[in-house]
Order: structure tokens, then C-alpha cells, then sequence
């Protein structure tokens, strides 16, 4: 009892308090705060319609002034015509919908310079300008295909440049009509017919204006330069940081999550206004459901909030257990997590398996077994984001593989350390685990096509964008890892994430970190399989013994023999590895080569037989393509087929006993 | 009656157990027969890549993909083989049944016999009971159309595709296996014709209350010992020693068959019996010009039941 009251005093004492009603573990903030929203927004869910105002403020971050604005209208990707659904062709993984009422898209109704600037971003130089309305001024552009069509990107002229270092605020009216489900934004049905929504891409967003010797604009360019894109059926997102203050005003009976912290709610008849606010976040997403129901858990300084829908109940433990998984793990490995919320929701369809600060979609189905984790999977994947794509931000549009790929790495690294050999999939007898996943999803689909550095609309086949973005990237990376070994990994995953988060990092600057920390140029990586199609194949071809020609006659036994081991690289990459032999003496050699000869003879002479060679005994190579071919031996054995015989002999008796009842 | 025909089963499986012999040696033949192909691309596949020990221990995914993809007759072969296995399978069943029926009947020949006498009609049953098949998938389907359309929604086609529709699927299956058994047996006991038969047997089971408990009742044990060999290997894992004790349990789950066979012809022959004594019994009084009514029809479900006749509809 004395220790429990001790331990109340001394939770009394700690900031948890503070720290509740704080939005990030630092007073300050975090990120170089370029933006800020504060946003007010009705849904009005018979017409599916987000009526918003919004006042933007933002910063010149460059030396030089900017004469023009430039905005992500991402939402109009749900308009005929549009380039993602010319590219999609109305398909995004599997999710398509028909009907009334598909289509979606945003108006911007009036876009004025505001007369008084807000201190969100701290002190401020105003903008200098007059105060104007810009409504007419807006115009779509198509930086990325020209089509006329495609209105997911506009640019605004300013009367008077926005003069370095200034900040204007802009008061934006505009009207968002949510599509029915495909690609995660949006409404959809459920299963009793009332209306779920998750309200994404929704509001008009500014683009990053890269200064000089951000990215990859050059230290010495005069200027610097809008990177904005249009909405691509395989391309995320890149925004700058900032502050978010949100009010939602949705039916009364609704629940709402959204990205960061709520701090206010307030019903007014049939209505309620939630406020959320979130600090050092580059976007803002929430969903809205009335029969949610709520699961939360508190690790740390974060408060897991997960929105199970009721058919889901059963399972809302899971997703906190696979939340913390990878809570752990990741501020073990890369850093802390410096938000104080989570938010998991169990979305519909299509909304389904898609990252926002401090929120996700995860998805699972009905009576999911134990046994498959796709559940796990997808939420640890997901929750992997906040760091690759919500901490470090890099540009998603033209470089998937730093956030998708890093995320990838990283996730089946937890899935495989937290569950085991069958992480994924633990069916008995042929367990399937995170790096096999990825590893068999590179291997089998063509790896020698496709380069990871390829900017992800920009793929000869579009579907090489999955296994370039995730697979490949995952599987190099955990072969780096056998290389340079897990605790140069362990500290380069730190000091990456330490020295480039909140400032969008590119692979040059991975790669540099990468080198850094490792202490060796690793060009012959980054240039084979990120910039390269290098595929990696070993084979060991022979493995022969004869009498040394030293060696004496008579006792055979311990006459000295050479034994020849040939390994080819039959693929056009090659990757430092190791060849085992093994003698018939119970003795090994593990050789560490390099794997970059065609072919390599590697020769012993003992006083016993070399019986096996084996490359890569370590199954560290993952992104070997053809593991059978990587060790030979001289014994023979026969173990493994007449197991199989047996296995599939009861098999097909079993099938027989079954058929006979149904003939 | 149910516990008369199912003991009459046992002791025909006792008299005869060279039965349950043949028919786990020929299951088990056809069985290896399939399996050998594959296990000798294995062998190809694996052979000299010292991956063979390793694989035996358990089996890892990305080793099988690179083998299947390696080998594509790992997969090609058995599909090809199942192109004559079924047929041939679906004969060997039909003449099995009516092998089965001959050789336990009370005055019973040899199995052979029975095969060489009634294996032509026997197939032509089981080639017409592939009507009540189909049209039984068919209508499972359409429930399990309705069903998802009645109750969308994931919980809805979770309980329509993966419970109600293959309950229902099985539960119909095994009806039509049932009255296969009995057409085959009527076949065989009556000498009927092959339509006389089918008919005989789609009747059968509603007429005699007993046949559907006699089916489920041996349905029990045969379910269990067919899972067995899978619990196993689960269990134990693959070893020559397992493998041994799924055979003793395979052929235990072919003794089942052989005792089932038993238990239904001698189910059929009582049946047939009491029609036949009725009969005698009704024509007796006619002959000897006797006015008197026949004795009302009884109800015959009881082992103890005085045989009588059975009424048509029931
Ligand atoms: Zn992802």
C-alpha cells in the first residue's frame, strides 16, 4: 500500500499533466515552422460536402522575394479527367468505385491577403504588401504531364512579392466534395448503409518553396523554386512544417479522430465543434463515424487512441499490442516519437492502410486469425511513417523509396524481432516471415527492372513502383545490414533521424549519413540497386577433390588432397558475402569474398575432403535471387524428398477418402 | 434397427477383414502413385544442393518459391496426373460400393464377384447421382448469392461463404453419398437396374429414418480418423515414424469404410426383408380368401419392431 501511495505521489509529480495537454515533448518548436492552418470546417454528410475557412499563414524561407504562391488541390484527383484518374484508370489498389456520387473535388471560393498576420509561426516580419483579393488570380497549372484537365495544383500571383524572411496570411474559402472511396480520402457506406468518412487532402495546401541548398536546388541558385506536383496514381506527398489548429463541425452523434491533440469540443443543437491542434506537422487528416468504438492505451508520453468500427471489436487490442510493438522498437532503433498522441483508425475499403501525423488508417477483417498478421503488419507499417514520412518528410513524389522503402526495412524488422520466424504468416510447417515477404515480392516480380531512384510516376511499368518503393528497397537494405552489421545500421537509423528530421532529407543525404557512420564509401551499393537494375545471383558451380600432388601414396586417410570450390555470379550485381566449405572431417571455412569476379576458384589442401560449399550460409543476402542455386554438395541425400513423399502420400490419401464420399 | 445394422457392419468388417486390406492397399497405391512424381522432381530439384537436410527439418517459403519457380513440373505434374486419376478414382469408388455391397451382404460372394456382377451398373449410378451433385452445388451457390445480398457486409459474407454455405454444401453431399450407398447396395441386394436403382436410393434415406442415423453415426468416426493423420504430423511433425502411424490410422479409416458398406446392406436387407414378409403376410389372407382386413401398418424404427409394411409416405 505505501509503495502504492508513493508511486501516486510520484506520478503526481511528474509533468504528465503538462505533457497531456501538450502537443509534442518539447516547449518549443521542433521543426523550422514555415505554415500554419487554423481551419474551420463543416461536413455536412448528406451531400458529403467539407465547407472550409482557412487562414494560411507562411513564411519566405528564402533570401530572395517570391512573386508567386503556389497550392496542392489535391482532392480534384477525384475529377474526371484528372491525370491520376487518366493514370489509375479509377483503380488504386484493387479499390475502384461506380455509381452516384464517385466523383470529388475542391473549389476554392475566395482566396484574399489577409489585413492582420497571426503569431502562430512566433514573431513575425508581415508581409509588406497590400491586402487583396486573389480569387481571380488563381490558375491551374500541370507542372508534371500539361493535362489541361488535371487541377490539383494551382498558382497564385502576388500584387507585391513576398519579400525574404516576410510572412503574409491568406483567408481562403473553399468547398470540398469528398469522392466515394478509392484512394484513401473520402466516404463510403458501411455495411448498414450510414455514411463513414475520412477527410484527407481535403483543404488547399501550400507547396514547398525550396531554397538554395535545400534538396537538391543548388547552393548557389539565385532562387529558389516551388516543388509541386500533381496527384499521381503512385505518388504521396511532400509538404512543409508547421502548425495546425482544426475545428470540425460534424452531426452530434459522430466521433471524430483527427491528427494531433484535441482541445476543445462544444455542441450547439444538432451539432458539435471539436477542436484539434497539432505542432510540427507537415498535413492534417481526420475521419468521422458514429459507431467507432474507443480502445486506448497509454505508452509513455503517448496516448494511443484506436477507432475500432463494432464488427472489428474483437480485435481492438490488437491494434494497441501492434502499436506499441512498434513504439518500442522504433524509439529503440531510429528516436523518439516526440508526439504525445497516436491515432489508429479502422477505416473502410480504400481508406484503409494509408499514414497522417499521428494518424493512421490501419484495416483488418472480420475473425482475422491470430495466426495472420496482417493486422500487425499493416499497423506497424503504418505507424513506421511517423517517422519516415511524417518526422524526416522527405519528398515523397520523387523519392517513394526513402519513405516507403526506409519504412519497409524497418517494419519487417520489427515484425520479424517481435513475432518470430512466422511473423506474417505463421501456418504450420511454412511460417512466412517480414523479410521473406519482402524479399519473395522483389525476387518474383521482375527485379531487374525498375531503379529505386525513378520518380514514382515516372516507372516504364507502372506496377515496378510497388517493388521499387517497398519490396526492393526493404531488401537491400536488410542485405546492407549483413554487411556493415547491425550496429552501424542501429547508429546510422539515430544519427539519420537525429540530424535530418524536420528537414527532408534526399538519398544523397541518407547515403552521405550512411557512409559517415559506416566509415566506407558505399557507392557500389547506392549506385547498383538505388540508382542501379543490379540483380544479385550467385551460384556455386563445383565443388571437386584430387590426390594433392605432393601427398604420398598409402594411407589414404591422411593423405593430403586439394579441393576446388567454383562460384559464379550469374547476376549483374555483386554484394560482399561469404562462402562456407565443409569437410568430411566435420571441419569449416567460412571465406568472405567480395562476389565481384565472374567466376572465383577457391582451393584448399587438406587431409580431408571439401563435401560442401555454400554461399551466403547465412541467408543474409536478401536480395539473392535464387537462393537454390548458391550451395552444392558431393553427398548424396535423400531425406527431404522421401519426406515429402510420405507428407504427400497421406495427403492424397486423405483427398482420396474425401472424394470417395463425394462420388 | 440402427444398432443391429451398425454391429451387423462391425462383424461383416471382422468376417471379412481382407476388405479393409484391399482397400487401403489400393488407396494407398494410387496415393504414391501421385505422390512419387512430385517427390522425384524434389529429389531432381534438391538433389546435390545440400539445401535436402535442411528442407526436411521444415520447410522455408523462399527455398519453395525458388523450386517452384526452378521447377515448374513441381506443379504441372500432379495436375496432369489428375486428368486420369479422377476418372479413375470415380470408378474404383463405384465398383468399390457395389464390391463392398456384395461381399457383406448376409449370403455374400466374393468382392470381386460383386465387381465383375454389378461394377458396370454401380458406375452408371454414381455417372447419375452427378445430376443431385451439380444441382446441389448450384443451389448452395445461389444461397450463398442470396445470403450475401440478404446480409452484406463482411460479418454477413463470412457467415454466408465460410460457414452456412459450406455446412450446407457438406450436410448436401453427404445426403447424396448416402443415398449413392444405398442405390449401389440396391443394385447389388435387388438386382435392380440402374434407374430403378437411383431411384431406390434418392428415396431411401427419407423413407427410413434409420439410414440417416446409421450415416451419422458412422460419419463420426470416419471424419475423426481422416483428420488424425494431419493432427500428427502437426503434432509430431514428418518422420518415418509418424508416417507408419498415419497408415495404421489410414487403415483404420479404411476399415471404417468397409464397416459402413456392412452396416448399410445390412440395413437394406432388413428393410427388404420386412417389405418382403409383409408382402407374404398381406397376400397370405387373400389366398386363403380370407375377408378380414389387413393388420394396420406399425411403425418399424425399433430393433424390436414387428417387420410389417411400411407406409409410402413418411
Ligand atoms: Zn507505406
Amino acid at each position: 500500500m505505501f509503495f502504492r501511495l508513493l508511486l501516486l505521489v510520484a506520478l503526481a509529480a511528474t509533468p504528465a499533466r503538462v505533457l497531456a495537454q501538450a502537443t509534442t515533448t518539447h516547449d518549443g518548436p521542433l521543426s523550422d515552422r514555415r505554415v500554419s492552418y487554423r481551419i474551420d470546417a463543416r461536413l455536412d454528410p448528406e451531400t458529403r460536402t467539407v465547407t472550409g475557412a482557412q487562414r494560411l499563414t507562411w513564411r519566405n524561407p528564402a533570401p530572395v522575394p517570391v512573386a508567386e504562391l503556389q497550392f496542392h488541390l489535391y482532392l480534384n484527383a477525384f475529377r474526371p479527367g484528372s491525370t491520376f484518374q487518366n493514370e489509375s484508370g479509377g483503380v488504386h489498389r484493387g479499390f475502384s468505385a461506380s455509381g452516384e456520387d464517385v466523383w470529388g473535388g475542391m473549389t476554392v471560393r475566395s482566396m484574399r491577403i489577409a489585413g492582420d498576420v497571426p503569431d502562430d509561426l512566433g514573431p513575425v516580419v508581415p508581409y509588406a504588401g497590400p491586402g487583396a483579393d486573389l480569387t481571380e488570380r488563381i490558375r491551374f497549372i500541370q507542372p508534371d504531364d500539361g493535362n489541361p484537365e488535371d487541377r490539383t495544383v494551382i498558382a497564385v500571383d502576388l500584387p507585391t512579392p513576398v519579400g525574404p524572411g516576410e510572412t503574409i496570411a491568406l483567408d481562403i474559402d473553399f468547398e470540398s466534395v469528398l469522392p466515394r472511396i478509392t484512394a484513401r480520402t473520402g466516404w463510403l457506406k458501411d455495411d448498414r448503409g450510414d455514411p463513414f468518412f475520412m477527410v484527407a487532402q481535403w483543404f488547399p495546401k501550400i507547396g514547398v518553396y525550396e531554397v538554395p541548398g535545400q534538396r537538391y536546388m543548388p547552393s548557389d541558385h539565385p532562387t529558389g523554386g516551388w516543388n509541386t506536383h500533381q496527384f499521381h496514381a503512385n505518388s504521396e506527398f511532400y509538404a512543409d512544417f508547421g502548425t495546425y489548429e482544426v475545428s470540425m463541425t460534424v452531426p452530434s452523434d459522430y466521433v471524430v479522430g483527427a491528427t494531433g491533440l484535441q482541445v476543445d469540443e462544444a455542441a450547439s443543437g444538432g451539432t458539435k465543434t471539436v477542436t484539434f491542434r497539432a505542432d510540427d506537422v507537415h498535413d492534417f487528416a481526420w475521419t468521422a463515424y458514429d459507431k467507432y468504438e474507443e480502445f486506448t492505451r497509454q505508452w509513455r508520453h503517448v496516448s494511443i487512441r484506436a477507432l475500432i468500427r463494432p464488427e472489428h471489436r474483437a480485435q481492438g487490442e490488437r491494434h494497441l499490442d501492434a502499436a506499441v510493438v512498434a513504439l518500442e522498437r522504433f524509439h529503440d532503433w531510429v528516436g523518439e516519437y516526440p508526439y504525445t498522441t497516436l491515432t489508429l483508425v479502422d477505416g473502410i475499403g480504400g481508406s484503409n492502410g494509408m499514414e497522417y501525423p499521428t494518424l493512421i488508417t490501419c484495416g483488418t477483417t472480420y475473425m482475422l486469425p491470430r495466426r495472420v498478421r496482417a493486422l500487425e503488419l499493416v499497423t506497424i507499417h503504418e505507424f513506421g511513417h511517423q517517422y519516415f514520412y511524417g518526422l524526416l518528410a522527405s519528398n515523397e513524389f520523387e523519392e517513394a523509396w526513402l519513405d516507403e522503402g526506409m519504412n519497409s526495412y524497418i517494419e519487417s524488422r520489427i515484425m520479424d524481432d517481435a513475432y518470430g520466424p512466422g511473423s506474417v504468416l505463421d501456418l504450420p510447417g511454412l511460417p512466412v516471415s517480414g523479410r521473406q515477404l519482402h524479399r519473395l515480392s522483389y525476387t518474383q516480380s521482375r527485379p531487374e527492372r525498375g531503379t529505386i531512384e525513378t520518380w514514382s510516376w515516372k516507372h516504364d511499368f507502372s506496377s515496378d513502383y510497388g517493388k521499387t518503393s517497398y519490396a526492393k528497397p526493404a531488401s537491400i537494405m536488410n542485405s546492407l545490414e549483413s554487411v556493415v552489421g547491425w550496429d552501424t545500421m542501429h547508429r546510422f537509423l539515430r544519427t539519420y533521424y537525429d540530424r535530418w528530421r524536420f528537414r527532408h532529407p534526399t538519398t544523397r543525404d541518407l547515403q552521405d549519413t550512411m557512409e559517415e557512420v559506416a566509415g566506407r564509401d558505399l557507392d557500389w551499393f547506392f549506385d547498383q540497386y538505388v540508382r542501379g537494375t543490379a540483380v544479385v545471383d550467385y551460384e556455386v558451380t563445383s565443388v571437386e577433390n584430387r590426390a594433392a600432388e605432393a601427398s604420398s601414396p598409402g594411407d589414404s586417410t591422411r593423405a593430403l588432397k586439394t579441393a576446388t570450390v567454383t562460384v559464379h555470379r550469374k547476376g549483374t550485381g555483386h554484394f560482399p558475402t561469404t562462402v562456407r566449405v565443409r569437410f568430411d572431417d566435420g571441419t569449416t571455412e567460412d571465406l568472405a569474398w567480395d562476389g565481384r569476379d565472374e567466376w572465383k576458384r577457391f582451393t584448399f589442401t587438406k587431409t580431408a575432403r571439401a563435401v560442401e560449399a555454400w554461399i551466403d550460409p547465412d541467408g543474409a543476402l536478401w536480395l539473392e535471387t535464387d537462393r537454390l542455386n548458391n550451395r552444392r554438395t558431393t553427398e548424396i541425400s535423400k531425406r527431404f524428398a522421401r519426406r515429402e513423399q510420405g507428407k504427400f502420400t497421406v495427403r492424397f490419401q486423405q483427398v482420396i477418402h474425401l472424394l470417395s464420399g463425394l462420388f | 434397427m440402427v444398432a443391429s445394422a451398425f454391429s451387423a457392419g462391425l462383424r461383416g468388417l471382422r468376417a471379412r477383414p481382407g476388405l479393409a486390406v484391399l482397400l487401403f492397399l489400393a488407396n494407398l497405391a494410387l496415393a504414391a502413385l501421385m505422390a512419387t512424381p512430385i517427390a522425384s522432381v524434389l529429389q531432381s530439384a534438391t538433389q546435390g544442393t545440400g539445401f535436402d537436410t535442411d528442407l526436411a527439418d521444415g520447410l522455408d517459403v523462399g527455398l519453395v518459391v525458388d523450386i517452384i519457380r526452378d521447377h515448374p513440373t513441381l506443379l504441372s505434374t500432379p495436375i496432369a496426373l489428375l486428368g486420369w486419376l479422377i476418372p479413375l478414382l470415380f470408378a474404383w469408388n463405384a465398383v468399390v460400393g457395389v464390391g463392398l455391397a456384395h461381399a457383406l451382404r448376409r449370403d455374400g460372394g466374393g468382392f470381386w464377384e460383386g465387381v465383375g456382377r454389378f461394377g458396370l451398373r454401380g458406375i452408371v449410378v454414381s455417372l447419375v447421382f452427378l445430376g443431385p451433385a451439380l444441382v446441389s452445388t448450384v443451389v448452395v451457390g445461389a444461397v450463398a448469392v442470396v445470403l450475401v445480398l440478404l446480409f452484406s457486409g463482411e460479418v454477413g459474407v463470412f457467415w454466408s461463404t465460410a460457414v452456412v454455405a459450406p455446412t450446407l454444401m457438406i450436410s448436401l453431399l453427404a445426403i447424396i453419398d448416402c443415398m449413392n450407398d444405398y442405390a449401389r447396395i440396391a443394385v447389388v441386394v435387388e438386382g435392380r437396374p440402374p434407374l430403378s436403382a437411383f431411384l431406390e436410393g434418392l428415396a431411401f434415406p427419407f423413407r427410413h429414418g434409420a439410414s440417416s442415423r446409421l450415416y451419422v453415426l458412422w460419419f463420426a468416426p470416419a471424419i475423426l480418423l481422416w483428420l488424425l493423420p494431419t493432427v500428427l504430423e502437426l503434432w509430431l511433425g514428418a518422420s518415418i515414424v509418424v508416417f507408419l502411424l498415419q497408415q495404421v490410422v489410414l487403415f483404420g479409416r479404411s476399415a471404417t469404410t468397409v464397416a459402413w458398406y456392412g452396416s448399410e446392406t445390412a440395413l437394406y436387407e432388413t428393410v427388404a426383408e420386412r417389405k418382403a414378409t409383409a408382402l407374404r403376410e398381406l397376400e397370405a389372407p387373400l389366398k386363403a380368401a380370407d375377408t378380414a382386413a389387413a393388420p394396420p401398418p406399425e411403425e418399424m424404427e425399433g430393433p424390436d419392431a414387428v417387420p410389417s409394411v411400411r407406409p409410402q409416405a413418411s
